[in-house]
């Protein structure tokens, strides 16, 4: 029996000793994070822009100063959107920015001021959220 | 002595027994925390924008003709209008830089010529500007 519990305490001091060094060694980390989603658009049905022209005796001519845009999908509801027309070079003549409605199909963003009809080559849209 | 050699024999099973759970211990520590480093959740909001050039129905020149009345401009009447403008709304102004007025008509699915009334007749001086602009189709 003396020699049973020998093994015994044997083992548990071998064992202990051998894990004692497992936890012994010190290692910190930083954290490590990683993941991948997909950026997706809100809706995949075109959208359609429109322009409302005002004849401008200051400018003088006509200036857009609303669009117009339809299409709207309710995926698309309630998020942010910034309008951009552009004119020669892409070079940005103003921006609208405002928030998608939460029904229907259309939304119209106000330019403030007007930019010149004649100049407006091109138009951005972006809606985000 | 073979009780006693039984009951070694059963301890021996059993510190071997332990001594291989306690050796996974680490392993599963180890697998434990890389398993945690990949299960960082990313979620994504939505983006969606798009670029388009804002086209012309037409890019050859238009021909312009004021209409007269009591030496007031009455009327314009826009011509060489292709078939691309159809459908569109064609709007023009006079302004004789003290007043303007201003109209607007649909363009005919052939295109051509409309002539476009306007709301107020400015009178006729040495240089009246007629500005235009076609929206649509």
């Amino acid at each position: 029996m003396k020699r049973v519990l020998a093994a015994i305490i044997a083992g548990m001091i071998t064992f202990g000793a051998v894990f004692g060094l497992a936890a012994s060694l010190n290692l910190t980390s930083d954290s490590l994070g990683a993941g991948t989603a997909v950026v997706a658009a809100c809706q995949g049905a075109t959208l359609n822009a429109a322009y409302t022209s005002t004849y401008s005796a200051a400018a003088p001519g006509y200036t857009v100063g609303t669009v117009t845009v339809t299409g709207l999908a309710a995926t698309c509801y309630s998020k942010p959107y910034k309008i951009t027309l552009s004119g020669a070079a892409n070079a940005s003549l103003g921006e609208a920015t405002g928030t998608t409605p939460g029904v229907g199909t259309s939304f119209a963003a106000t330019f403030a001021p007007a930019i010149g009809g004649a100049s407006v080559t091109g138009i951005s849209v972006v809606i985000s959220g | 002595m073979r009780a006693g050699g039984l009951v070694r024999r059963r301890v021996g099973a059993l510190i071997k027994l332990l001594a291989a759970s306690l050796q996974l211990v680490p392993l599963a520590l180890a697998t434990g925390i890389f398993g945690a480093a990949a299960s960082l959740s990313v979620s994504s909001g939505t983006v969606g924008a798009a670029t388009v050039a804002t086209p012309r129905c037409t890019a050859v020149g238009l021909t312009v003709l004021q209409n007269l009345s009591a030496g007031t401009v009455v009327s314009v009447t826009v011509g060489g209008l292709p078939a691309a403008c159809g459908g569109a709304t064609l709007q023009a102004t006079v302004n004789n830089g003290s007043t303007f007025g201003s109209g607007s008509v649909a363009v005919p699915a052939g295109g051509g010529s409309v002539t476009v009334p306007l709301g107020a007749a400015p009178a006729v001086t040495a240089a009246e500007t007629t500005d235009i602009v076609v929206l649509g189709p």
